[in-house]
C-alpha cells in the first residue's frame, strides 16, 4: 500500500525535505534546481479551481478559493515556505517582538503596486485601518481585534501594536494583504470586488465571478519573476470535470482530484497526483449539553468502538494522518506522545456498561457532507461501528449554513462531522480556542482549556505557548470531546512537466513554481 | 388579440409574484442563518450580529417581505451578498450563455428530433421505426451527468478533438472574426458549445422524437387526411401540408414548456461543462445562500417561463386556424 502511496508528503518528508533544502541552501543549490531542470518558460498556465471565487478583494471575503487567486495578485508580509511550512519574511525583511505588545518589521524598499503606487509602511498602516474597517465589514475584522494599530517608524519600518503580545499575530500575516491606499480609498467596494489591484507576481487581466480569473506576469515584479507569463483559472466544481480536464490537457494544475481518480492521474502519461498532508483535521464532535454525551465514559467508548485507521484506508486511500487530539501534525503545539485511541470494541462495549449503558442506547449524527472528503460515507462508517457496541445511530445530512448554525448555538448532534482548517493559520490557537470550551464551533464544555487559550494568548514566547498547547492536547485526548479521526490531505492533479507541490496552506502560489524540461 | 394579450400579461404578474413570495418564504424559512457563511470562521456574536443588521436579517419577517416587494416594484433586485454586484448585473452577464446553449442544443437536436419522429411514423414496426425508437429510448434513459462525462472522455480526454469544458468566444467575438474573414472564434466557439448543447439536447431529442410519432400516427387516421387522398394529393403533399402542421401543435406546446425550463437554468450541464450560465450561478448561489441572487434569479426563470409559454400560446393561433377563429 505505501509503493502505491509514492505522492503522499507526510509531515516527516515536510521536515525530511526541509533538512536537505537547508544543507544544499549551503552548497548554494536550493531544492528548486535540484529537482527541476531549467525548462524555459509557460506562455499559458491552467489552473483548475475547486470551488466557487465570487470575489477577489481580500477584505470582503474569507473563502479558500478567494484568497489562493488572491495570493497570485497580492503579497504578503510573511509567507509559509514551500518545503518546511514555516513562516518567512516575504514582503517583510525582518520582523520580531519587541516587547510591550508590540511587533516590529522592516519591509523591502522600492515596491510597488501595479498601478505606480508605493508599497510603504504608509500602505501596510491603510491595509490594517481597512481590514478593521466597519464599512468595509472584513470577515477578518475580528481576527484582528487585538491588533490595535500600526505605527509607522520611517517609510520602510512600522510597528503593529495590539492589546496584548498577541502571539498569533505572524500566523495572520500570509493571508493579510497590502493594499495601495489611494486606489482602494477612490473606489467602491462592487468596484473593487472585481477589480483588485496588488503588488504581486501577476496583474489581473480579467475577472469574471465563479468563472474564470486570469491573470499576467507583473514584468515590473519586485521578487524574482515567475516563469508563467499568463494563467488561467477556471472554477470547475464538477469533480470528474476536473480530472477529465486534467487528463485531456486543460489544465496543468487541479485542485481536489477524488481518491477514485488517483490512480487514473497517476497512469495517464503527462500527469501526476500531488498529495500532502494539511492542516484540516476531521472529527465527530459530541455535544456535551445533549446526554449522555456529557458523560466522559461514553465519549471514550465511542472512540474505542470507531476504527479510524479502516476509513482512513478505504475512503482516504491512507492518504490522512490519524489524530490523537486536537492539533494537525503540521501546527506547533501537536505532541508526538499522544497515542490514537486503539480500535477495541470490546473495551467500549465495557466503558458503555460502566457508565450505566450495557445495552447501548440510540442517537442522531449531523453531517454536512460537503466538509470533508467522503463526507457521507465517513459518516455511515462510524455509525456503522457505533452500531457494533450497541449505540444506535440515526443519520442527519443537514446544509452547511443549517449545520453550521446547529453547531454555533449548540443544538448540533449530538454527534456532528465535521472538518476545520483553522483558518490556515497553522497556530494552535486557531483550533483549540475556537473548538473548544467558549468557542464559536464549540459544543462542548471544558474550563480548563479555556484557561489554557487564556495562557497561551498570554505571551509570545513560541516555546512556552507549544507546553500549553501540549497540555490542552493531552486534557483534550483524556476528555474525549471528539471520536478523533485523521488529518485530511491537499490532494492536487499535476502535469509532469510542471515542478511544484501541493502545500499544507491549500494556497497555489505560483511565483516559485518551475517548468521541467 | 390585444386584449388576449394584456390578459395574458395580467396572468403573468400574478405568477411572477407567486413565485417571487414562494421563494422568499422558502430561503427566509428554512433553518439555518445565511450570516454564518459570510462572516468567516471565527467570527465572534457580535459581528454575527453586526451583518445580520447590515441586511436586514433581524427584522421582523413581514417588514423584509415588505421591504423585498417594494424593492422589487422600484426594479432593485439587491447586491449579492458574496459577489458585491448588483444582482439584475449578475443575471444579465449569465442570461446570455444561457439562451447561447439552449438555442444551439435547440437548432441541433430538435430538427433531427421531428425528422426522425416522421420517419418513424411513416414507416411503423419496420427497423426504420425500430431504430428511431432505440435512439429515443437511449436519449430519455440516459442521464445528462453521465452522458456529458462519457463525451468529455471520448472526445477530450481520448481523442483530444474538442475542449473539454469552459464558454469559447462569445457570438459578438464570432461575428467580428468572420467580418475580418477569420474563422478561428467560429472554430473556437463551435468547439466549446457542441459537447454541451448535444448533452443538454437529447433528452429533449427523445422526447420530441416520440411526441411526433405519437401524433402523426394520430393524424394518419383522421378523416381529413382519407379526404386528402381521395382528392388525390400526393402523398408527401398530405404529410407536409396537412398531418405535420396538425400534429405540431402538441410538439410546440411541448418544446416551448421544455425550452423554458432549459433557459431556467440547464443546471447538471452548465456544472459539468463549467458553462458560465444561470443554472451555475443558481446553485452556486443557493449553496452558499445569497438570499437576493436566489430571489433574483427565481424571479427571471419565472418571468421567461411565462413569456415563452405566452409565445407558444401565440404561435397556435398561427399553426391552428380554429383557434383564431374562436
Amino acid at each position: 500500500m505505501r509503493q502505491k502511496l509514492n505522492f503522499l508528503t507526510t509531515r516527516r518528508d515536510v521536515l525530511r525535505y526541509g533538512a536537505a533544502a537547508s544543507s544544499l541552501a549551503a552548497t548554494g543549490l536550493g531544492p528548486a534546481s535540484v529537482l527541476a531542470q531549467e525548462g524555459g518558460e509557460f506562455d499559458e498556465f491552467k489552473i483548475g479551481i475547486w470551488s466557487g471565487v465570487p470575489n477577489l478583494d481580500p477584505e470582503q471575503n474569507s473563502i479558500r478559493t478567494c484568497i489562493v487567486c488572491q495570493n497570485w495578485i497580492f503579497d504578503p508580509l510573511l509567507f509559509r515556505d514551500k518545503d518546511t511550512n514555516e513562516l518567512k519574511p516575504y514582503l517583510a525583511t525582518e520582523y520580531s517582538y519587541v516587547g510591550d505588545n508590540r511587533w516590529r518589521f522592516k519591509i523591502h524598499e522600492g515596491v510597488m503596486f501595479h498601478n505606480g503606487e508605493p508599497l510603504d509602511a504608509a500602505a501596510v498602516k491603510f491595509s490594517l485601518e481597512r481590514r478593521k474597517s466597519d464599512k468595509v465589514g472584513s470577515p477578518f475584522q475580528t481576527t484582528f481585534a487585538d491588533v490595535l494599530d500600526c505605527e509607522i517608524i520611517d517609510d520602510t519600518t512600522f510597528e503593529f501594536v495590539c492589546a496584548n503580545p498577541f502571539p498569533m499575530m505572524p500566523a495572520y500575516l500570509p493571508t493579510f494583504s497590502i493594499m495601495p491606499p489611494k486606489y482602494y480609498s477612490e473606489h467602491d467596494l462592487s468596484y473593487l470586488a472585481l477589480n483588485p489591484v496588488g503588488s504581486g507576481p501577476f496583474k489581473l487581466v480579467e475577472f469574471r465571478p465563479d468563472d474564470v480569473v486570469r491573470v499576467e506576469r507583473n514584468e515590473d515584479y519586485w521578487g524574482e519573476k515567475p516563469v508563467i507569463k499568463r494563467v488561467t483559472a477556471t472554477i470547475v466544481q464538477e469533480d470528474a470535470t476536473r480530472v477529465a480536464s486534467l487528463l485531456a490537457g486543460d489544465f496543468n494544475i487541479t485542485g481536489r482530484p477524488v481518491m477514485e481518480d488517483f490512480d487514473r492521474i497517476d497512469a495517464n502519461p503527462g500527469t501526476r497526483v500531488s498529495a500532502t498532508i494539511g492542516n484540516r483535521v476531521v472529527f465527530a464532535g459530541f455535544n456535551f449539553d445533549m446526554p449522555p454525551f456529557d458523560n466522559k465514559l461514553v465519549r471514550q467508548a465511542a472512540n474505542y468502538a470507531v476504527d479510524a485507521a479502516i476509513i482512513n484506508e478505504v475512503y482516504l486511500r491512507s492518504t490522512g494522518e490519524l489524530m490523537a487530539s486536537a492539533l494537525p501534525s503540521t501546527v506547533p503545539g501537536y505532541d508526538p506522545a499522544i497515542e490514537p485511541y486503539a480500535y477495541d470494541p470490546d473495551k467500549a462495549k465495557a466503558l458503555l456498561a460502566e457508565a450505566g449503558f450495557p445495552d447501548g442506547f440510540e442517537t442522531t449524527i449531523e453531517v454536512h457532507p460537503g466538509w470533508l472528503i467522503a463526507g457521507m460515507e465517513v459518516t455511515q462508517a462510524i455509525a456503522n461501528f457505533l452500531k457494533e457496541v450497541g449505540i444506535k445511530v440515526n443519520l442527519v445530512v443537514s446544509d452547511a449554513g443549517t449545520m453550521a448554525a446547529h453547531i454555533n448555538d449548540r443544538t448540533a448532534g449530538p454527534i456532528y462531522v465535521q472538518s476545520w482548517g483553522g483558518n490556515s493559520t497553522f497556530d494552535a490557537d486557531s483550533y483549540i480556542q475556537v473548538l473548544f470550551d467558549e468557542g464559536s464551533w464549540s459544543c462542548n464544555h471544558m474550563p480548563e482549556i479555556g484557561a489554557l487559550v487564556q495562557a497561551g494568548r498570554a505571551t509570545a514566547d513560541q516555546a512556552e505557548r507549544i507546553k500549553v498547547y501540549q497540555e490542552a492536547c493531552r486534557i483534550i485526548h483524556e476528555e474525549a470531546p471528539w471520536i478523533f479521526l485523521y488529518l485530511q490531505p491537499n490532494t492536487y492533479g499535476v502535469t509532469t512537466d510542471t515542478d511544484w507541490e501541493g502545500r499544507p496552506d491549500e494556497m497555489i502560489p505560483l511565483y516559485y513554481l518551475k517548468k521541467i524540461a | 388579440m390585444l386584449l388576449y394579450i394584456a390578459r395574458r400579461l395580467a396572468h403573468a404578474i400574478i405568477v411572477v409574484w407567486g413565485a417571487a413570495t414562494l421563494v422568499f418564504a422558502i430561503l427566509n424559512l428554512a433553518p439555518g442563518d445565511p450570516a454564518v457563511n459570510l462572516v468567516g470562521e471565527n467570527a465572534t456574536e457580535e459581528k454575527f450580529e453586526m451583518v445580520r443588521q447590515a441586511l436586514g436579517l433581524n427584522l421582523p419577517l413581514h417588514e423584509r417581505y415588505l421591504n423585498y416587494l417594494g424593492d422589487l416594484l422600484r426594479g432593485d433586485l439587491g447586491v449579492s451578498w458574496f459577489v458585491g454586484q448588483p444582482v439584475f448585473d449578475l443575471l444579465m452577464d449569465r442570461l446570455p450563455s444561457t439562451i447561447e446553449l439552449t438555442i444551439v442544443a435547440a437548432l441541433l437536436c430538435l430538427p433531427f428530433a421531428i425528422v426522425l419522429g416522421v420517419v418513424s411514423a411513416l414507416f411503423r414496426r419496420t427497423f426504420v421505426d425500430f431504430a428511431a425508437n432505440f435512439v429515443a429510448l437511449f436519449g430519455i434513459s440516459t442521464p445528462n451527468f453521465w452522458l456529458g462525462v462519457m463525451l468529455i472522455l471520448l472526445f477530450a480526454v481520448n481523442l483530444h478533438w474538442l475542449p473539454s469544458m469552459g464558454r469559447g468566444p462569445g457570438p459578438g467575438d464570432v461575428l467580428a472574426g468572420l467580418a475580418a474573414g477569420d474563422v478561428a472564434a467560429l472554430q473556437a466557439w463551435a468547439s466549446h458549445i457542441i459537447l454541451p448543447a448535444f448533452t443538454l439536447g437529447t433528452f429533449l431529442m427523445a422526447l420530441v422524437t416520440r411526441l411526433t410519432r405519437t401524433d402523426i400516427l394520430e393524424n394518419l387516421n383522421k378523416p381529413y387526411v382519407k379526404v386528402a387522398r381521395a382528392k388525390g394529393m400526393s402523398p408527401t403533399g398530405v404529410i407536409t401540408r396537412h398531418v405535420l402542421p396538425n400534429s405540431m401543435i402538441s410538439v410546440v406546446t411541448f418544446i416551448g414548456l421544455e425550452v423554458g425550463a432549459l433557459l431556467g437554468g440547464a443546471v447538471v450541464t452548465e456544472s459539468i461543462f463549467a458553462w458560465p450560465g444561470l443554472g451555475r450561478l443558481m446553485i452556486d448561489s443557493i449553496m452558499r445562500r445569497d438570499f437576493p441572487v436566489i430571489q433574483g434569479g427565481v424571479l427571471l426563470v419565472s418571468f421567461i417561463f411565462v413569456f415563452v409559454n405566452l409565445l407558444v400560446d401565440l404561435l397556435y393561433l398561427w399553426l391552428d386556424p380554429r383557434i383564431r377563429l374562436r
